[in-house]
């Protein structure tokens, strides 16, 4: 009986503590875990709807010269005010007080006001700390606080191309252009943080640290892009488009050994945190890396180049220049249709002479130059880490058309990408090694840990010694022919060349003739090149050629980065 | 009737029972000082990220009027002509004993 007794006291004491434990549990969840979330549902009464509430994000960040990091994309916090509107008093007077401490839409407030309803309504967004504190103090009857993030881009338009922006798809917030797309997984928040079950973030940090790809683990990214550099691009462009009131404008500045885009813009473009006030949406493309052209007669150092490293022309090698020349029956011409009698292929880089680099591809032979078009990479996905990267279009050298090789040796006929074309150039200045084009140098793990995302290995596509004698080709080029030799720096060696192109009717049936494209690139100090410049222009308005709308430009950005970096003289 | 043994056995459980029940609380506490320093600190990042942001979107600004006109405004002109020197070697071939090169 006393036992009968014992037992159940021990099975009625045992019920007890475990009811007191899973109290206890209940509690800790609901005071600690979830403790923020009912206080504001109890204080405001009011919780955001679930399409405007944004989740946190990681950071993108610029490097700096010093290599210190400047925020490019991050999240903001600030408040968002309501009113209840049964309960508000004399809506102008409330409206006046507001006003006085933050932006309110007058008529949004007086819309939402005259609803007269007993629900909470937002009159305004994204208000400051400062200015939340004083609504605050002010204690007005029916108006409420609740906490607002939002994702914040401290450089505006810098570089809105590259880092893109986190809009709608359907009704959930992701990253739609540039970075913020590309690295969604990285970037992306899904917990609220508060609570992290030890263990799991222990295996998380490790598995961080081991992965051999980085970016699938939730982080912060860390761009090569350096703001002051990317700030005195924009500034250009800027400048190249209020003068020639070009359809477009970008320019990309790349370290030509490491494939390190320091720079890239664009212009039109847009300021990221008010993106949705744009009214074309076709300007969020990056055309420098998802748009083709025909880029001219900056492909000619290339063709050059590839007749010279098979063996097939040497920069003194010399051709009878008549001006124009029938191919394909169908003429091929010089820009100014004048003949230059016999002339190097020093000039024909000087003069950029079409017939020139017509000469070297059919002295190369067809297949040759087609393989060497293709080994540059010219058809072909860079792989930089940007998204919806564009394939170039090299068709024209699959037929056996002598005028479409004799076009491709000049730029004309075979479309690519900018930044397709910035990486073949930008073989000249690396020995002859294609680099890696690639904008996120690290990322930051949530533990702190920084994994460096490593480029590709560029390939071989021309001989070391190809690519010094082109590059002595270019600087002749700069110093002696472009614009007479006024941009001629004494104490640096620039290697340069322009291109003007003829655009495609799209339709087909040739080319407009009165529209061009003008491209320009460059690289220095020449034989130990620090920095590769690509400019171009689409449709520019009152200029014929790209040496009277780029040179000049280029010249500035290139004197400033070579003192902005302190880069010493080379001659 | 008594088990000889459970008087020791209740003893044992309930010394076992009084140390989970410690542990339970220093865990349950410790977590919850982590969750709310957690908190606190996820709290203070906003903000000082928040300004932090603020303060870069000033620089940018600022930084972009920086510009050569700018630099006349402050009294600075344009080097005419620099003149670079040109120093062969390093230290070790200098020539003087000292390091006073």
């Amino acid at each position: 009986m006393r036992s009968k007794l014992i037992l159940r006291a021990r099975i009625l004491s045992g019920a007890f503590i475990f009811v007191a434990a899973l109290l206890m549990a209940k509690l800790y969840f609901v005071q600690v875990i979830n403790g923020e979330q009912y206080q504001n549902e109890a204080k405001e009464q009011y919780l955001v709807s679930a399409r405007n509430q944004v989740n946190d994000r990681g950071g993108i960040f610029f490097t700096k010269r010093d290599g210190s990091l400047g925020d490019a994309a991050v999240m903001q916090t600030g408040w968002r005010v309501t009113v209840i509107p049964k309960d508000i008093g004399d809506p102008e007077e409330v409206f006046s007080e507001l006003s006085a401490e933050t932006t309110i839409d007058r008529d949004r407030f007086f819309e939402r006001v005259a609803k007269m309803s007993e629900r909470n309504e937002e009159i305004a967004y994204r208000v400051s700390d400062t200015a939340a504190a004083a609504i605050r103090a002010k204690d007005i009857p029916g108006l409420g606080l609740v906490r607002d993030k939002w994702r914040y881009y401290p450089g505006g338009e810098l570089a809105a191309h590259v880092i893109g922006f986190v809009g709608f798809q359907g009704d959930k917030r992701v990253g739609v252009y540039g970075l913020e797309q590309l690295f969604e997984t990285t970037l992306v928040r899904n917990s609220s943080g508060l609570y992290v079950n030890p263990f799991a973030e222990i295996f998380t940090n490790i598995g961080g640290v081991l992965a051999s790809d980085p970016k699938e683990y939730e982080g912060n990214l860390i761009t090569t892009i350096e703001p002051t550099v990317e700030t005195r691009l924009e500034d250009t462009l800027d400048g190249i488009m209020e003068a020639y009131r070009s359809k477009f404008v970008g320019g990309i500045i790349m370290d030509p050994k490491t494939g390190a885009i320091r720079a890239m813009g664009i212009r039109p473009a847009f300021d990221l945190n008010t993106y949705n006030l744009v009214s074309d949406s076709s300007i969020y493309s990056n055309s420098l890396v998802e748009g083709i052209y025909e880029m001219g007669s900056i492909m000619k150092p290339l063709t050059v180049a590839a007749g010279i490293d098979a063996g097939a022309i040497v920069p003194s090698t010399t051709y009878e220049d008549r001006g124009c020349i029938k191919k394909s029956g169908e003429t091929i011409c010089n820009y100014d249709h004048k003949a230059r009698g016999r002339v190097s292929m020093q000039e024909v880089l000087n003069q950029s002479l079409n017939l020139g680099a017509s000469f070297a591809v059919d002295t190369m032979g067809h297949d040759v130059f087609a393989s060497y078009v293709r080994r540059f990479g010219l058809g072909e996905r860079t792989g930089v880490d940007l998204p919806s990267e564009a394939i170039g279009s090299i068709r024209a050298l699959d037929g056996r058309s002598d005028r479409d090789f004799a076009s491709a040796g000049f730029g004309q006929a075979i479309s690519m990408s900018a930044i397709a074309m910035t990486r073949a150039l930008a073989s000249l200045a690396n020995g002859g090694v294609l680099p890696s084009p690639h904008v996120t140098s690290a990322i930051r793990l949530e533990s702190g840990i920084v994994r460096t995302v490593a480029p590709e290995p560029g390939r071989r596509v021309l001989k070391e010694e190809t690519a010094q004698t082109v590059t002595n080709m270019l600087v002749k080029t700069f110093d002696d022919a472009l614009l007479g030799g006024v941009l001629k720096q004494e104490h640096y060696s620039i290697a340069a060349k322009t291109g003007t192109a003829q655009i495609a009717i799209p339709e087909g049936g040739g080319y407009y003739t009165d529209r061009y494209l003008h491209s320009f690139f460059g690289y220095f100090p020449a034989h130990d090149p620090k920095f590769i410049v690509f400019l171009f222009t689409l449709e520019p308005k009152g200029v014929e050629f790209a040496s009277a709308s780029l040179a000049r430009p280029f010249a500035d950005i290139a004197k400033f980065l070579i003192n902005y970096y302190e880069i010493p003289p080379d001659r | 009737m008594e088990h000889p043994t459970e008087r020791a056995v209740l003893k044992m459980l309930v010394a076992a029972l009084m140390v989970f029940l410690g542990a339970y609380v220093y865990f349950v506490s410790a977590s919850v000082l982590n969750v709310i320093a957690r908190k606190e600190a996820l709290a203070q990042t906003a903000t000082l990220s928040s300004t932090l942001s603020l303060l870069e979107r000033d620089y940018y600004t600022a930084g972009a009027a920086v510009t050569p006109s700018e630099g006349e405004r402050f009294g600075l002109a344009p080097v005419s002509d620099t003149q670079y020197v040109y120093r062969p070697g390093t230290i070790g071939a200098a020539r003087v004993v000292s390091n006073g090169i």
